[in-house]
């Protein structure tokens, strides 16, 4: 028996393992979502239901079990999980067959049913048909444990935020670890403001202060390869917002 | 002749209270950190901040046993095991509460006698009245006025006896949900009455409106007639159960429950949870009568001591019947294992003078429904809410962490340093009971948690299935 094993959900919710850091907690770790410093949740709702597995930033299948009843109903890659029991994943006004980062949250309302049987309807993006196929939905919760039928060991950390590779140049929600230089040599001329994208490669104080929008393929700007391989050249000091040498 | 029973309170007989007295031994304060108990499945540990409940080794049992009345060794010995949180309860002043229960004294008149009753016999110590309809109307604006659609807000119907005022009862009901509805908010209804009025049409009025309907009954027949008589001397019992019948039958919105509120006079507790429960109440609750202004009907020390052997007496049968899946709602045990299992944790015993606040027949606003016109507890008034100074004074005078001896009590996040209108009135007589009282409901906890955890709503899942085998793409 262990020396101590917390009892109630305020002592299960509570407790850190010894030697584990106070990040260990949700509340006190960065703990975003999107996908995650320190755990990638939403990794969660791949294997949320028996025989398919979904994109966790969409709601696209990405993998179909050989011999189950996903395979049966005629369920493919191109299938987009549409409602869960008439509870609509997906919110108004969005591109066909994409959903908003939050389409999980639409969840909230049928995971209790978990170990149970519910009706998923799926559209198939090529001409946004439908068809209703029951699927076993696996229990999210043992406890308040996470039931390793949904999170096996490694699930929750195979897809983690990257700061200091792809997300510094890749978080589209300027959400980032630490700040980062954006829009540089800003002046204002007459009532706009103008100035670089500090990703802006080789300007000079005669390049026009044009903002470049952030495009990954824009020669312009500095991509994944020149900071990984040369960022040290790549980006400038900044003083008083001005580019510095 | 009738007997005045009510003049002659019997001796406690503490003889045979064995449970109670283990109890009180066992409950007995040392550290406010941390409370050691035992249970057949071994040592376990409460830390108070945030209301943790572990079990332990016996060797972590002893050590904290030898270092629990020197905090300053105790508290590294339980850090160093990990126990250490962050601060759950802080002095922190609470911001801005909007309103979100309010109960109304809806007829400041009664026409029973009890004994030891706060309103001393409904008037409050002045003039019996009625509370005129467009009051208890500025009571729900003032209940709505801070909502916003989904919200979910609670109104109250007390007294005095509420049901003297059947008609404002009624209409006020009616204004509230078209008021609510309008606004998109869900709204609770509850009545305490003593069931006297009661008739078959308020049972279909409640049942359609889904209120809570708490009857104050104290105990089977000549028990009950003593302590709760009508203005005459003579006993209710009868009339009461005559009138309840039907509304047990008809509860399916509404819930029809009791209270009995526990005197030196009606200490067959198990006695009478058994039979309230066989006739059909939805649950039945025990609280002890600590402040009478009448000074009838207190508990002593003696008394408390009776009293905590009965409610662990019930408390035993209550933990039999869950084992046993039968139902056997015993409000104090069904309130005190949510509790525990939470981990609930409390600066305050209750919301008063928090989002809680009781309204008098003429509009003004109290702290709770005990302090109706009782300047002690005065807020404000229904049209301009409650005074923001006031309140904001009133919780940081009532938190617990200012309260003695609450301050050095493993159990004060628990208990929440009792209820405001008696503690101001006579102080805190009933801490051994209250601690004794919740060392059991300790106890019981773990038992239930080893021996039904679905009754606290654990999924428990059998061996997952083996060809259900996900793999890491």
């Amino acid at each position: 028996m262990n020396e101590i094993q917390p009892k109630n959900l305020r002592a299960l919710l509570d407790y850190r393992g010894r030697g584990n850091p106070i990040s260990s907690h949700p509340q006190d770790a960065i703990s975003n979502c999107f996908p995650g410093l320190e755990t990638d949740f939403r990794n969660v709702w791949r294997r949320l239901f028996v025989g398919i597995e979904l994109h966790e930033a969409t709601n696209q299948v990405v993998a179909i079990e050989p011999g189950s009843e996903a395979e049966a109903r005629g369920l493919t890659t191109n299938h987009f999980l549409v409602s869960v029991d008439s509870v609509l994943i997906r919110g108004p006004n969005v591109m066909p067959a994409f959903n908003t980062i939050e389409w999980n949250n639409g969840l909230a309302e049928v995971l209790q049913r978990g170990g149970s049987k519910v009706t998923c309807r799926f559209e198939l993006l090529t001409d946004a048909s439908t068809r209703d196929v029951e699927l076993m939905m696996r229990p999210l919760f043992e406890g308040i444990t996470l039931t390793e039928q949904v999170a096996p060991p490694g699930a929750l950390t195979q897809s983690l935020c990257s700061p200091w590779q792809n997300d510094y140049r890749e978080c589209a929600c300027f959400y980032w670890a630490a700040n980062r230089p954006d829009f540089v040599n800003v002046e204002i001329v007459g009532n706009t403001a103008q100035g670089h994208n500090w990703m802006h490669k080789q300007r000079t104080p005669t390049t026009p202060k044009e903002y470049l929008l952030d495009d990954p393929s824009d020669p312009n700007l500095v991509n994944y390869d020149d900071l990984f391989r040369n960022w040290e050249q790549e980006l400038r000091f900044q003083v008083g917002g001005q580019d510095t040498d | 002749m009738l007997i005045q029973l009510n003049n002659i309170v019997p001796v406690a007989d503490v003889r045979g209270c064995e449970k109670a007295s283990r109890l009180f031994a066992l409950s007995r304060p040392h550290t406010p950190q941390a409370h050691l108990f035992e249970t057949e499945y071994g040592c376990h540990l409460l830390m108070a901040n945030g209301s943790r409940v572990y079990t332990i080794s016996a060797e972590i049992a002893a050590q904290v046993q030898r270092l629990q009345n020197t905090p300053e060794d105790l508290v590294p010995y339980l850090d160093a095991l990990g126990l250490e949180s962050a601060q759950y309860i802080t002095e922190e002043a609470l911001p801005p509460l909007p309103v979100r229960t309010l109960s109304l004294a809806i007829a400041q008149k009664c026409n029973l006698g009890c004994t030891y009753c706060y309103a001393q016999e409904g008037q409050f110590g002045g003039a019996p009245k009625n509370m005129p309809l467009e009051v208890a109307q500025a009571a729900v604006a003032l209940l709505l006025r801070d909502t916003e659609p989904g919200d979910r807000v609670q109104l109250a119907f007390l007294g005095g006896e509420p049901l003297i005022n059947r008609d404002a009862l009624r209409a006020a009901t009616a204004f509230a949900v078209e008021a609510a509805q309008t606004k998109g908010v869900s709204l609770g209804f509850s009545i305490t009455t003593n069931g006297t009025l009661l008739t078959p049409e308020d049972g279909a009025f409640f049942e359609r409106h889904g209120f809570a309907v708490t009857i104050s009954l104290d105990g089977i027949g000549a028990t009950h007639d003593s302590l709760r008589p009508y203005k005459n001397g003579r006993g209710s019992y009868e009339q009461i159960l005559k009138n309840v019948r039907p509304l047990l039958a008809l509860q399916r919105r509404m819930q029809v429950s009791a209270r009995v509120t526990v005197t030196p006079s009606n200490l067959c507790l198990r006695e009478t949870l058994d039979a309230l429960i066989a006739l059909g109440f939805h649950s039945v609750g025990f609280s002890p009568m600590l402040t009478s202004p009448t000074g009838r009907g207190e508990m002593r020390q003696e008394d408390l001591h009776v009293m905590l052997e009965q409610m662990v007496t019930c408390g035993e049968e209550f933990e039999r019947q869950v084992v046993a899946d039968r139902r056997y709602p015993f409000q104090n045990m069904l309130n005190a294992m949510q509790e525990m299992h939470r981990g609930s944790h409390r600066p305050y015993p209750c919301g008063a003078g928090a989002g809680y606040f009781g309204v008098s027949a003429e509009g003004g606003l109290f702290a709770c429904h005990r302090f109706v016109g009782d300047d002690v507890g005065v807020m404000g008034n229904v049209s301009d809410g409650a005074d923001a100074e006031r309140q904001s004074r009133w919780l940081a005078e009532r938190h617990v962490h200012r309260q003695e001896p609450c301050r050095s009590c493993w159990a004060r996040y628990l208990c929440g340093g009792g209820c405001h209108h008696e503690v101001l009135r006579r102080g805190r007589p009933a801490c051994d009971y209250i601690r004794g009282w919740l060392h059991y409901c300790l106890q019981a906890y773990i038992r239930l948690a080893e021996r039904k955890p679905a009754f606290f709503g654990v999924p428990v899942i059998t061996a997952p299935s083996q060809t259900d085998r996900p793999s890491l793409s």
